[in-house]
């Protein structure tokens, strides 16, 4: 079942990556457009109440001449009452104005968030009011920066020429922000609804699909579990009943033949027939053998695997002409019949693949336990084996090997050995009634 | 008069072995059975001169029947006579006691010869398995013949040849004393090496001692 949750973690993983990508770019896009929208307005608004303000103050100039404080304190008093009736822009949104004096901000309008008492003069060199320092500095134009709060804000700044003032429409950047942030939210909540569902539905409409391929592995596994100890058993039986029945057979006929020989030598009548027939029996016999070592060699049941492992160590030596040995640190385990067949088929099946593909000098066959495994090891010194040849499903008979050791709980793998040539290993899992016995 | 008593499963075999012996004369098949249990009780109840014993029994392992009458009976000459031509069956089988061993295939005048070797207190194994075990024993001389050890008996093999006694050696590797004895035999055994001194002097030419 840890595949299933694999998928769904893969699955979740690549539909909320779908999701923050869209969701990000769309967001990001709006931003973008919303910023420079409140950007344009900021510095359209800080121009025109610079217009307004210095014309008032040209005007005053003129005209206001009898106000007891004289024309600018004048023009002032009227900008301040002007911007005491205004709400100011969104719920951060204001217009700030300061004149310099000497190395000092001094602040003249009070401010949205600080009464005027509290709002003090800050030193020209700081860190804060930046767009104020432009704005007095003769600048016009807008920037993200700190303002005289600390806090960060888009602004426009704008000079009052007439006054010697400084004017900033600014809001706090976290405003511009916010509904964004809480469009993200509600747009990852509503996606993570939106997953859960999909994966949901997906699930729904795959696991049948996957129930019924992994009901059709099993059953095939099965199938050829079955078809595999069917065969086993015919021809164990078949093997028998040629080796006993047809072996004792002729080893009668030849008993019969033998005294037939002793009491009609050869240079009498039927002397010749009776040697002729002797000796098809023989062959009869050496046929028959190589007939039922081929089916399922009698000592694999007889003496068990390791036996049957040297037995089949003996014969590739023999009939491929490479020195096959079995590694003197194998041990006689014991494992029942079934499995002790199972290792058994691997390594004639290995010793098969080595004879036909590997050009190796020495072969050796290794039979062993550890804690938790029985091992078997095919090791050759031959040409080594590609990764594809392994995977290659064509390749029956490693195909074979692998469903062998699957059955068994096993595992199956090639490994190339440092000095060249190859090492095929079978790993099947213990059981409780495992044992090793002497020879 | 020699006296058989022959084990097969094969009712055949057992008449067929039956006439062919007799027609010798002076040998009589005894007694016979086809199953081992059976055998066994009626072998060690009786007098014989030799079992002739097939080792695929129906009911309990031949090798096994063939311990048993080796242990209870050491002096009776066992010929085993089957159909099985393997080296690993053959030698297991001589290794178990049995004093020859003949194939089915084999000519039946040989299985004469065989139970006269036997019964004169010789042994007996048919010409092919002999070469296939001489062949086997001394394989490839060009693979030293230390290579056919476990690496514990290489161990004991070196240190054996360094001059340790075996219960130093039992000490240095926490085995018990008995355990490295049989090491030391089964190394001598598969060498081919008589004792110590021979042990080290092969130790020295392949530069074994460490």
């Amino acid at each position: 079942m840890t595949e299933d949750r694999n998928r769904l973690l893969v699955l979740v993983l690549i539909m909320t990556l779908v999701a923050a990508v869209v969701g990000g770019v769309t967001l990001g896009m709006l931003y973008h457009g919303s910023f420079e929208e409140q950007r344009n307005r900021l510095v359209e608004s800080a121009r025109q109440q610079a217009r307004l303000m210095e014309a008032v103050a040209r005007f005053d100039q003129v005209y206001s001449n009898d106000y007891p404080e004289g024309a600018t304190k004048a023009t002032l008093s009227q900008i301040l009452d002007a911007l005491s009736q205004s709400r100011g822009l969104d719920r951060t949104g204001e217009l700030v104005l300061a004149r310099r004096e000497g190395d000092w901000i001094v602040f003249v309008s009070p401010s949205r968030h600080l009464p005027l008492e509290e709002l003090r003069p800050l030193p020209w060199h700081s860190e804060l009011a930046e767009p104020m320092r432009r704005a007095l500095s003769g600048q016009s134009g807008s920037l993200v920066g700190l303002d005289y709060r600390g806090v960060t804000v888009l602004a426009a700044h704008e000079p009052v020429a007439v006054l010697g003032l400084g004017l900033v429409a600014k809001i706090d950047l976290a405003e511009i922000r916010h509904k964004f942030v809480a469009a993200g939210l509600l747009a990852a909540a509503v996606a993570l609804v939106v997953i859960l569902g999909g994966v949901g539905a997906f699930f729904a409409v795959s696991n049948p699909l996957m129930r019924h391929i992994r009901a059709n592995e099993e059953r095939l596994r099965l199938l050829s579990t079955h078809l595999e100890r069917v065969r086993e058993q015919e021809q164990k039986r078949i093997s028998r009943e040629l080796h006993d029945d047809l072996g004792g057979i002729l080893t009668r006929l030849r008993m019969v033949l033998a005294a037939g020989r002793r009491s009609c030598p050869e240079q009498e009548a039927g002397g010749l027939q009776v040697q002729e027939a002797f000796g098809l029996a023989g062959q009869a016999m050496e046929t028959l053998r190589r007939i039922t070592a081929s089916l399922r060699p009698k000592i694999l049941d007889q003496l068990g695997v390791l036996a049957a492992l040297e037995w089949l160590a003996q014969r590739f030596s023999q009939h491929f002409q490479v020195a096959c040995l079995l590694d003197p640190d194998s041990v006689n385990v014991r494992l029942g019949e079934e499995r002790e067949t199972a290792l058994f088929r691997i390594a004639q099946e290995g010793l098969t693949n080595v004879a036909k593909h590997a050009g190796a000098q020495r072969v050796s066959l290794y039979l062993g336990m550890d804690d938790n495994d029985v091992i078997l090891r095919v090791t050759d010194d031959g040409a080594g084996i590609t990764p594809e040849a392994i995977m290659n499903v064509h390749c029956m008979g490693i195909q074979g090997m692998m469903e062998r050791s699957k059955q068994l709980n096993g595992s199956l793998r090639y490994v190339t050995s440092p000095r060249g040539g190859t090492i095929l290993e079978a790993r099947i899992p213990r059981r409780p009634g495992d044992r090793e016995e002497e020879e | 008069m020699i006296r058989i008593f022959h084990v097969d499963d094969h009712a055949t075999v057992r008449q067929g072995v039956r006439t062919f012996l007799e027609a010798e004369g002076d040998m009589t098949v005894a007694g016979e059975s086809g199953r081992g249990g059976d055998a066994l009780r009626a072998i060690l109840a009786g007098v014989f001169d030799l079992v002739l014993l097939d080792i695929s029994l129906p009911d309990r392992d031949g090798l096994e029947v063939l311990k048993r009458l080796k242990l209870e009976n050491p002096r009776l000459p066992v010929l085993v006579f089957t159909m099985h031509d393997e080296e690993v069956l053959a030698l297991r089988c001589m290794k178990a006691g049995a004093d020859g061993y003949l194939t089915k295939d084999s000519d039946p005048g040989e299985l004469i010869t065989a139970i006269r070797t036997l019964h004169g207190g010789r042994k007996h194994v048919s010409a092919l398995l002999a070469e296939r075990i001489l062949r086997d024993w001394n394989r490839d001389p060009l693979i030293p013949r230390h290579e056919g050890l476990s690496n514990r008996e290489f161990t004991v093999l070196r240190l054996l040849a360094s001059g340790e006694t075996v219960s130093t050696i039992a000490e240095k590797l926490a085995l018990n004393v008995r355990t490295v004895s049989t090491y030391r035999r089964r190394l001598l055994d598969k060498m081919g090496l008589k004792n110590n001194s021979e042990l080290i002097g092969y130790a020295v030419k392949h530069q074994l001692i460490p």
